[in-house]
């Protein structure tokens, strides 16, 4: 088991990423299960051979691969792939595959074309701490439920709006090519809010063990580091998404935009902080 | 009074103050990177904080009630409209007596484990049946997580201390100093540094930073510990950080030929450059001394904080290995020729020279360990708000607190059933338990709705 052979693997999956992409998309184009069902099993071979990076570069490392934006960006496209395929298991709709996996292709795509696309030997004293493990395993798991909800969200808005625009005139006509498609508005929103409930749930525990980390190794449980505070700010906007959600009775397109904004915070928490903005985390790139 | 109660109770308020919230944190990491101005201390953003606490205290006062009486009193309703209120609401009418349907229903509610309660009033009977109780505290207990951790950090703010110690190598402190103070606040006890090492992988890549410490108390040692980066030394609730280092100087020793030695301080100087942190000696480092009736002048200069000899000399910022130029003289200043000058070469700790009968030696670097001292009083309370945060959010989302609603009342062709349902978590998801009752109930309407299963 070595390092080399864990780097191997992650650029297999990618190019098995890429061809299961391409099957879904044509899938999705021609309105047949056929290539969407091929492009669900090679995303499940693809996310096999993944974790079977994951899992070599750990024990070749004998630590998770989890220290520099590199690493993290391969484990968050791993478990990005794994809430996918059991998000789709549990749903049984292939139909999103053909957003989610050209998405995870561009993602493991981006994270090989990083600046510093290297394995870090180091562990730098700030980072040798048994919490880093929780604090970055429930980062991965938020993110990529965020990611999920954000394209549940953009599909919604995209299938509300050829819903309503079709209100009126003769349905059999008007059908269009995306509606006949995509899934129904009512499970599109479902979905938003189920991936954003576990998504929540890993961005709490993401931010209380990095405050129990930060009180070890800083003195303090919170210090306003702009990757605390930006984690603090995503946290605000789902908190937001649920509150209107469960109390004012958000649904649907508002509902939605407030999940497209999460992401834009999520994103911006995991690059805009660690290439724009200095702090604590800075060996995060 | 009412109308502030009212306007702090409200959910848009909430909403309006989470934004303003985000918002502000935005410009915050914002003026921060830009200008340098830190925007969190600001009495702004501390009036902010202390809006949405007010709020999340007089939402969770105001719901309190509420909570009480949903999760204490059940009440069995009777009213048919309040049922045909309720999400997912059906009535359909079964065949056979009130009771023995209302059994039938309590049967199959039972079965799906809820807790039933039924109460008949005249010849209806009214059944509440209760499933997950447990998720009705959910988002409760985190709005209460929030308020305890809220507290904790206050009170830790204000009860707590904050400060800084650096202490050299074998030496003691007795006190800190307090963030943005000048004296020396008393410990109680003393904090020795023992020695203070960096260490270092095959590449020079720095994997510790370890400070020696013990504690003294009444004139013996208490406790000991290696403290290092994510290893804190606490003693009497005062924990000590690792959080700086450095080279604070070095001693040289000369002996002469009667055996007679010298022991020299030289004291570094730390620069602050955009490379890094560079280490300079003080004053030049030259320094007149006489032995063995005889006058010599020691330079010591040109430090490298890693060295490693050769061409390269150097190879980081890092004071892994540092070494000195050391030159000496016995003829200055009567003479100033430079060539009187002899060059003792490149020296690191430990190391040994000769000239003309005399020894020098680099006998030690001193290093300095800067810890971070704190004592925060609000830590367990901060903690318990973090496990309770935890649990109420997988209270709110993995345990759907559900209630069914039932009314029976006889009807010309058998009983009158009227059923509602009410659920936290997830309220648009499917009631496969209504589902399950329908169909137990109208064996005549069981196709149908089996095909609404598929």
């Amino acid at each position: 088991m070595n390092q080399q052979l864990g780097l191997n693997l992650f650029h297999t999956a990618f190019w098995i990423y890429v061809v299961s992409a391409v099957c879904y998309v044509f899938g999705f184009l021609k309105n047949k299960p056929e290539p969407a069902r091929l492009g669900r099993l090679l995303m499940l071979t693809a996310a096999a051979i993944h974790t079977a990076s994951f899992v070599t570069l750990w024990i070749a490392l004998g630590r998770p691969p989890f220290l520099n934006l590199y690493e993290y960006m391969l484990s968050f496209t791993w478990a990005a792939a794994l809430v996918y395929v059991v998000t789709e298991t549990l749903t049984r709709k292939t139909s999103i595959g053909a957003f989610f996996a050209p998405l995870i292709a561009g993602f493991v795509y981006l994270t090989q074309r990083l600046p510093n696309a290297r394995i870090d030997e180091a562990v730098m004293p700030a980072l040798r701490s048994a919490w880093r493990v929780p604090h970055v395993a429930s980062a991965i798991l938020a993110y990529g439920a965020f990611l999920l909800a954000f394209i549940f969200a953009v599909l919604y808005l995209v299938k509300d709006g050829l819903d309503k625009s079709q209100t009126g005139k003769d349905a059999r006509t008007v059908e269009s090519f995306w509606s006949r498609r995509l899934p129904d508005t009512d499970f599109l929103d479902r979905m938003i809010y189920r991936t954003i409930a576990f998504g929540f749930l890993m961005q709490t525990i993401l931010v209380i063990v990095g405050a129990i980390w930060a009180q070890y190794a800083w003195g303090r449980f919170w210090g306003w580091d702009p990757k605390e505070t930006w984690s603090f700010i995503t946290w605000i906007i789902y908190a937001t998404y649920l509150h209107t959600r469960t109390s004012m009775g958000w649904r649907g397109r508002k509902s939605a935009w407030v999940a497209i904004i999460g992401f834009g915070a999520v994103a911006f928490t995991l690059l805009g902080v660690s290439y724009l903005l200095k702090g604590l985390h800075s060996y995060a790139t | 009074m009412e109308a502030l109660w009212a306007f702090f109770s409200s959910m848009k308020t909430a909403i309006v103050l989470l934004l303003f919230l985000a918002a502000a944190s935005v410009l915050g990491t914002l003026l921060e990177d830009r200008k340098g101005v830190t925007l969190y201390g600001s009495s702004f953003y501390k009036t902010l904080l202390a809006l949405v606490g007010i709020n999340l205290t007089v939402c969770s006062l105001n719901r309190f009630k509420l909570v009480w009486r949903q999760v204490f009193g059940p009440v069995v309703v009777t009213d048919r409209q309040h049922i045909a209120g309720m999400a997912g609401s059906v009535s359909l009418t079964t065949p056979g007596q009130v009771d023995s349907v209302s059994e039938r229903i309590a049967k199959a509610l039972r079965s799906r484990r809820y807790k039933v309660t039924s109460a008949g009033v005249g010849s209806d009977i009214a059944i509440h049946a209760v499933r997950g109780r447990a998720g009705f505290w959910g988002p409760h207990v985190t709005h209460l997580s929030l308020l305890v951790i809220f507290a904790s950090a206050i009170y830790g703010h204000f009860l707590g201390t904050d400060g800084y110690a650096p202490i050299l190598e074998t030496e003691r402190t007795t006190g800190y100093y307090r963030r943005g103070q000048d004296k020396l606040t008393p410990l109680g006890f003393e904090v020795e540094l023992r020695n203070f090492t960096i260490e270092f992988d095959g590449n020079h890549n720095p994997t510790g930073y370890k400070s020696d410490v013990r504690i003294h108390q009444d004139g013996r040692e208490v406790h000991s510990k290696v403290v290092d980066v994510n290893h804190p030394l606490t003693w009497q609730g005062i924990s000590f950080y690792q959080s700086d280092y450095g080279l604070n100087g070095l001693s040289v020793v000369i002996t002469g030929l009667s055996g007679k030695s010298k022991r020299l301080s030289f004291t570094v100087v730390e620069e602050n450059t955009p490379q890094g942190r560079r280490y300079v000696i003080k004053e030049m480092g030259l320094t007149e001394v006489e032995l063995d009736g005889r006058k010599l002048h020691l330079l010591v200069h040109n430090l490298v904080p890693d060295y490693v000899g050769g061409e390269a000399l150097n190879r980081s910022l890092l004071p892994l290995n540092p070494a000195v130029e050391v030159m000496i003289n016995d003829r200055w200043p009567q003479y100033k020729g430079l060539d009187a000058w002899q060059r003792l070469g490149w020296m690191t700790e430990g190391k040994s020279a000769r000239f003309k009968g005399y020894n020098v030696t680099i006998e030690r670097l001193i290093f300095y360990s800067g810890l971070q001292v704190a004592r925060n009083p609000g830590l367990p309370g901060v903690y318990t708000g973090f496990a309770l945060m935890i649990l109420g959010i997988l209270l709110s989302f993995y345990v759907t607190h559900k209630t069914i609603r039932v009314h029976l009342t006889p009807a010309p062709e058998g009983v009158s059933v009227a059923l509602g349902t009410t659920q936290t978590g997830n309220p648009d998801a499917p009631d496969r338990d209504i589902q399950h009752l329908v169909d137990s109930l109208s064996p005549q309407t069981a196709e149908s709705q089996e095909g609404m299963h598929s």
